[in-house]
């Protein structure tokens, strides 16, 4: 695991894309690297992920490394377990994260303690891909965002990104990792053509392979008075509501806020890390220990 | 047709499961009587046996390489035998200890040993997923390495042994599923929670061929997985096999087993796959001497193993917080500013 973030070079650092693109430009560049690499899930191959997280995929690889599988998440969930442990680096996808519910023995049983109950005799080199959030009227089987729940797996790692640059960095980095790794993409930050995005969530996006390090978080928006830490939809929402605030204050201190870049597996005390104590007024700390 | 030779190998693991279980019994009970206490002794913890199921493994295992996959259940000692898991690490790890093959942090429920591709999972039908990954990641690589996935006939309700079907199925891969049929689930028999007469005709569903074995009988066993494993490894698709085997003790130790009838009991003694193996050695040419000395060798292996095991260093308790992750986060150091 990349534990700095890497030097993403200046190739193609103008070019602006959505967050599924950045997305799928990390899993293709991976995919080209390593044969061992191979993304299933429902409707990944013909549709290209119903959230766009595979778009293009096929056009590059065949259908054994872009595979569609049964609508059947406790066996191809474990059968990512099983391939990871094999030495492997699958990518497997659960459409809604609202969905984990079927498969969980699978998710939380074997994938995330299956490298501690052996004593690292074997590990899990997989990454675990899901949709989460709402904003669209689907109500409470397909809106929830989980992050908390999978943060408290112990042994799992949650990476949760919320621009473009994150989405491709943490991608390369949650590949390349040695254990199990939650991606949890927000649907409003996608860029789907049925589903705008707010407009910070496209942002430049180098060419080249670059990782971000997974258990930091990334400030946002330098301030002196309040620390906001956030992660995914919220932390463009945050950022909106700390420049109206910094236009309407009337006091001379600006209002601010720190938006983070949040892995909340490794809950990774983004706030504590990162806080100017001296001057801020609030913290809002994550859960201060990984996720162990 | 099976040689002399192979037949003696299975009778050598099979005895040796069962000498195993017997010795792991008695070893359990320490600090366990006369008062039951399940986290006293030197093996705290549930254990379960399983006298009576040796002639499935033995038979399924003799066709399996080191690189093939074997998942296991719950019950899994004498599965992990036939596949020629480390006995004295393995007994470590039953015994909790630091050496043991998962540092102690297994258990018996939770054995891994990657270098003959054994796992388990103590959730039960839950190692059918991941051995059918195995599978796919074989296929994938164009390997010619197979998966079994070992379940009790009371999994084959859950989705993940269903689903697990289907998914080896729809991509054809090399995988086969053994179902060792002691006709308790726990205390619940097959009838009551089941409408199949077999477990083997649920592969009928999933158009995949469904094998019932009838009697314990080790050769019986090697055939009918010689052939499964044989398709597998050429490519096409996987089988289902339905073995039945006998309940010799009870689900776990301490279960007082009222629920079952006396003479279940009996019957399940009189049906041994090993008396019977043994037999066919016998016809095979093999005589009492020769039976008697793999009979001694076992009892010795199996000796040595818990001698050792108990030899072996508790594991440090502040070892409880490693191998959560073989690859620290940043954040986890406690951070740098």
């Amino acid at each position: 695991m990349a534990k700095t973030e890497s030097d993403p070079g200046t190739a193609g650092a103008d070019r602006e894309l959505t967050m599924s693109r950045a997305m799928v430009d990390a899993i293709t560049s991976e995919m080209h690297a390593d044969e061992e690499v191979f993304y299933m899930g429902e409707d990944v191959q013909d549709y290209g992920g119903i959230f766009d997280s595979t778009q293009g995929l096929l056009k590059e690889f065949d259908r054994d490394r872009v595979m569609d599988v049964p609508i059947s998440e406790t066996a191809y969930v474990g059968a990512a377990v099983g391939a990871a442990q094999a030495g492997m680096r699958p990518i497997a996808e659960i459409m809604f994260t609202d969905f984990v519910g079927v498969c969980l023995d699978q998710v939380y049983n074997q994938m995330a303690k299956n490298t501690y109950m052996s004593g690292s005799a074997v590990n899990v080199p997989m990454v675990l891909t899901t949709a989460v959030g709402g904003t669209y009227n689907d109500a409470a089987q397909h809106s929830q965002t989980l992050y908390g729940l999978f943060a408290h797996l112990p042994g799992m790692k949650v990476v949760v990104p919320s621009t473009a640059y994150d989405a491709k960095g943490l991608m390369h980095a949650a590949v390349r990792d040695d254990d199990p790794v939650v991606y949890m993409f927000h649907k409003r930050l996608m860029g789907i053509g049925w589903m705008p995005a707010p407009e910070g969530p496209k942002t430049p996006v180098p060419e080249d392979d670059y990782t971000i390090p997974i258990g930091e978080a990334d400030v946002k928006r330098e301030g002196s008075d309040v620390t906001v830490a956030t992660l995914g939809l919220h932390v463009h929402r945050a950022l909106e509501a700390a420049e109206e605030l910094a236009a309407t204050s009337t006091s001379r201190s600006s209002t601010s806020g720190r938006w983070s870049r949040w892995t909340p597996g490794l809950s990774s005390t983004p706030s504590r890390r990162r806080a100017d104590s001296s001057s801020s007024t609030r913290t809002t700390s994550p859960t201060a220990s990984p996720a162990r | 047709m099976v040689g002399v030779n192979t037949l003696r190998e299975m009778y050598e693991q099979m005895v040796t499961a069962r000498e195993y279980e017997q010795r792991l019994q008695e070893a359990y009970l320490e600090g366990k009587e006369p008062a039951f206490d399940i986290s006293a002794g030197p093996i705290p913890g549930e254990l379960h046996l399983a006298a009576g199921h040796e002639a499935s493994a033995a038979g399924v295992c003799a066709h399996l390489r080191d690189e093939d996959t074997v998942t296991a259940p719950h019950r899994p000692h004498h599965i992990a035998i036939a596949k020629g898991v480390d006995l004295d690490r393995m007994t470590a790890e039953i015994f909790g200890r630091e050496t043991g093959l998962c540092k102690g942090k297994g258990g018996h429920m939770h054995l891994f040993d990657p270098d003959v591709n054994f796992a388990c999972s103590g959730i039960i039908a839950q190692g059918c997923p991941p051995a059918v990954g195995a599978a796919m990641a074989a296929d994938k690589r164009n390997e010619d390495a197979v998966a079994v996935a070992f379940l009790g006939e009371g999994a084959v309700d859950q989705g993940a042994f269903l689903e697990s079907l289907n998914l080896a199925a729809v991509q054809n891969l090399p995988v086969v599923f053994v179902v060792e049929d002691n006709d308790w689930a726990i205390s619940m028999p097959q009838p009551r929670i089941t409408d199949v007469k077999t477990t083997a005709q649920r592969a009928d569903g999933f158009d995949m061929p469904g094998i019932r074995v009838d009697h314990d009988d080790a050769i019986a066993v090697y055939e009918a997985a010689g052939d499964a494993i044989g398709r597998a490894r050429d490519g096409n698709g996987p089988t289902l096999l339905d073995v039945q085997v006998h309940r010799r003790m009870g689900h776990f130790m301490g279960d007082p087993q009222t629920y079952r009838p006396e003479d279940d009991q009996e019957r399940a003694k009189r049906h041994d796959s090993i008396e019977r193996l043994a037999e066919d050695l016998r016809e095979h040419g093999v005589d009492d001497d020769e039976l008697a000395e793999v009979r001694d060798s076992a009892e010795q292996r199996v000796a040595d193993a818990i001698e050792w095991a108990r030899e072996q260093p508790e594991p440090d308790p502040a070892a409880a917080h490693e191998d959560v992750f073989v690859d620290e986060p940043t954040a986890a150091s406690g951070g740098d500013d």
